[in-house]
C-alpha cells in the first residue's frame, strides 16, 4: 500500500485534484490520468517529502510538472481548431458568451500560460505560489499571465477564435 | 467567484475557469494507485533481458504449472500443476500460470522468475525441469539478474508503513541467499554490470544512484552519486543511462567508483532497453511522444536528428521494450504487444510484423531460445514466438 498518510490525502482531495487537472489539460479523462501520473511520482518520492501530513504543494506541483512536460508533447501534435457558434446569441446572453469565448481560449493558449491563469485564477494562488508550484520566477508568471490575457482579451474583442 | 480587484476580462477568466467539470469517474483512485506504484517500482530498464538475447542456451521445455513451496530460506522443489490455464493466445505457450510476478534473463541465458505463493514469495531459475524456489523476503516487487547474482528489489513508497526498501541477493551458483539489506530510501528501477547493482535511490539526501554488491553473504554499497530526479536507468556498451529529468545522464565503473561521463539533453520521454549493436554501439530505446527511437545518447550533445537511428512508429506510449537478433518487441498498456522484424526497422513507418491485440504485458524479457517471455497483468508468464512473416 501507499503511505496512510498520502491515502488519507487522495480519498479528501481526490475530485479537486481532477478538477485541478481538468482545468489544465482541458480533459477529464486525461486528467484522470495526469494527477495519477502525478501520484506515482509523489509515492515513489514519498521519502523526500518534508511535510507528509500535507503533501498538497508537491501533489499539485506534480501535476503541474506532468502537464508541463507530458502534456505539452502530447498535445502540441494536435491542431486545436476553435469551434464557432451556429449562430450569434441575443444580446442578453452576449456576457455568457463572453465567458464561453474565454473558456475556448483558453483552450488554445500554450501550456505555460494556460498553467499560470489556472493557478491564480482558478486555484487563487498568489503571483509568489504559482512560481513555486509551476519552477519559474514571479517575472515569468507575470509575463506569461500578461500574455495569456491579452490573447484572450483579443478573442473577447475580436468576437472569434 | 470575482474578486473586487478584478477587471472584467479577469471575471470572465475566472468564471470560464468555475465551469471545469468535477466529476471524477467512479473508479477506485486509491486502489489504481496503489497498483501503480507497484508496477513503477517492478518497472526497470530491460537491460539485462536484451544482454541475454542472441546467447545460445540449452532447449528450454515448457514448465509445468507450478506453485513452489518450503520455509523461507529452504529449497524446495515445484509443485505438481494445479490449476488449468486459460488458452493462451495463438503462437503463445504459458510457461507459469497465476502467479508470477516478475521475469527476467540473465547474461548467459538463463531465466529467472519471481512468484507469490500465498503471500510468500520465491525465486526460481526456469529450466524446464526440477526448479529450485529460493524463498525471499517481502517486500520483493522485481528482480534482476547479473553474472552471478539475483538481485530482489522491493518496498519503498508502497513497502511496510510507505518507508524503506528491501534488497536481496541470491547466488546463483549456489541458491543462498545473502543477509538481505533495509534500506531506508526508496529503491526503483535497476541495472547490472557484471555483479554490480545499480538501483536508484530516493532518500532524505535526495536521489541517487547507488551501487551494491555481494559477497554470498551480505550486501554492501559499493559506491554512490547524486543524480537529480534519477529515472529509468539503461545499461549500453557498458555504460550506464540515467534519464535525469530533461537530460541523460552517463555513469559508468571505474577503480574509484561510479564516475560521471557525459550529461546530455533529452527530455522527449523514457527509456527502456539497449539497441542491438545493428543500431550503433551505445544505443538505447527511448520514446519521443510517438514514436520509438534507437537513440545514440552521446549523440546528443551534437544535434538531436543525427543522435536518432531507428524511428519505429508505435501505437502508444510503450511500458516495456525488449530487442532481441529476432527483432523488436514493444508492449503498449490498453494496446498489446508488438513485434517488428529487422527488416521491418529503419523507416518511421515501421509496419507492425506481428501483434497480440489487447494482452497486457507487466515485464518481458528476451528468451535465449527466440521470442520473449511476458509477464501478464493475470500473474501468466508467457513465451511468444511472432509467426514467420
Amino acid at each position: 500500500m501507499v503511505d496512510a498518510r498520502l491515502a488519507d490525502y487522495v480519498r479528501g482531495q481526490w475530485p479537486q485534484l481532477v478538477r485541478y487537472a481538468t482545468a489544465l489539460c482541458g480533459d477529464a479523462a486525461e486528467a484522470e490520468e495526469l494527477v495519477q501520473s502525478a501520484l506515482v511520482r509523489v509515492a515513489l518520492r514519498w521519502p523526500l517529502i518534508r511535510d507528509k501530513d500535507n503533501p498538497d504543494a508537491y501533489v499539485r506541483r506534480a501535476i503541474a510538472n506532468g502537464y508541463l512536460t507530458v502534456w505539452r508533447r502530447v498535445r502540441s501534435r494536435e491542431v486545436r481548431v476553435a469551434e464557432t457558434p451556429d449562430v450569434a446569441g441575443p444580446d442578453a446572453m452576449s456576457g455568457f458568451d463572453d465567458v464561453m469565448t474565454v473558456g475556448r481560449a483558453l483552450a488554445t493558449l500554450p501550456p505555460r500560460q494556460r498553467a499560470v491563469l489556472v493557478l491564480r485564477y482558478l486555484e487563487d494562488r498568489s503571483e509568489q505560489e504559482t512560481a513555486d508550484l509551476l519552477g519559474c520566477s514571479v517575472g515569468t508568471v507575470k509575463s506569461q499571465s500578461a500574455k495569456a490575457l491579452a490573447k484572450l482579451r483579443g478573442a473577447v474583442e475580436g468576437g472569434e477564435l | 467567484m470575482a474578486r473586487a480587484d478584478d477587471n472584467h476580462l479577469e471575471t470572465l477568466v475566472r468564471q470560464a475557469l468555475e465551469q471545469t467539470p468535477t466529476s471524477p469517474s467512479a473508479t477506485d483512485p486509491l486502489g489504481t494507485l496503489d497498483r501503480r506504484v507497484r508496477r513503477a517500482r517492478r518497472r526497470l530498464a530491460a537491460g539485462a533481458g536484451a544482454v541475454a538475447a542472441g546467447i545460445v542456451a540449452a532447449v528450454v521445455i515448457p514448465l509445468t504449472v507450478g506453485g513452489g513451496g518450503g520455509a523461507p530460506g529452504s529449497v524446495g522443489v515445484v509443485s505438481s500443476p494445479s490449476e488449468s490455464p486459460s488458452p493462451p493466445p495463438p503462437n503463445t505457450s504459458a510457461l507459469w500460470t497465476g502467479n508470477a510476478v516478475w521475469a527476467t534473463t540473465d547474461p548467459s541465458g538463463r531465466r529467472w522468475m519471481l512468484y507469490d505463493d500465498g503471500g510468500q514469495k520465491y525465486v526460481t531459475e526456469l529450466t524446464g525441469g526440477t526448479a529450485k524456489p529460493i524463498a525471499v523476503n517481502d517486500p520483493a516487487d522485481y528482480i534482476v539478474a547479473g553474472d552471478n547474482v539475483v538481485w530482489v528489489i522491493g518496498g519503498g513508497a508502497s513497502g511496510p508503513g510507505g518507508q524503506g526498501s528491501l534488497l536481496t541477493a541470491i547466488d546463483m551458483r549456489t541458491g543462498i541467499v545473502a543477509t538481505p539489506l533495509m534500506e531506508t530510501g526508496a529503491l526503483s528501477f535497476g541495472a547490472v554490470i557484471g555483479d554490480y547493482l545499480f538501483v536508484d535511490v530516493a532518500g532524505g539526501s535526495g536521489d541517487q544512484v547507488e551501487a551494491f554488491q555481494s559477497n554470498g553473504n551480505e550486501i554492501k554499497a559499493f559506491d554512490s552519486q547524486s543524480v537529480p530526479h534519477a529515472g529509468e536507468m539503461v545499461v549500453a556498451d557498458g555504460r550506464i543511462w540515467v534519464h535525469s529529468g530533461d537530460k541523460l545522464v552517463e555513469l559508468f565503473l571505474s577503480e574509484r567508483g561510479i564516475d560521471h561521463g557525459v550529461t546530455v539533453p533529452w527530455g522527449s520521454g523514457q527509456m527502456f532497453a539497449p539497441t542491438l549493436p545493428r543500431s550503433g554501439p551505445g544505443g538505447v530505446w527511448a520514446y519521443d511522444g510517438s514514436r520509438l527511437i534507437g537513440l545514440m545518447p552521446k549523440a546528443l550533445s551534437g544535434c538531436v536528428s543525427c543522435a536518432e537511428g531507428d524511428r519505429v512508429a508505435v501505437p502508444g506510449k510503450p511500458n516495456a521494450v525488449v530487442e532481441t537478433h529476432d527483432g523488436l518487441y514493444v508492449s503498449v498498456p490498453g494496446s498489446g504487444l508488438y513485434f517488428y522484424s529487422p527488416d521491418a526497422l529503419g523507416s518511421g513507418e515501421t509496419p507492425v510484423t506481428a501483434s497480440i491485440p489487447g494482452v497486457r504485458v507487466i515485464t518481458m524479457t528476451a528468451d535465449p531460445t527466440g521470442g520473449v517471455d511476458y509477464v501478464d497483468d493475470q500473474g501468466n508468464l508467457i513465451h511468444w514466438t511472432p509467426p514467420a512473416r
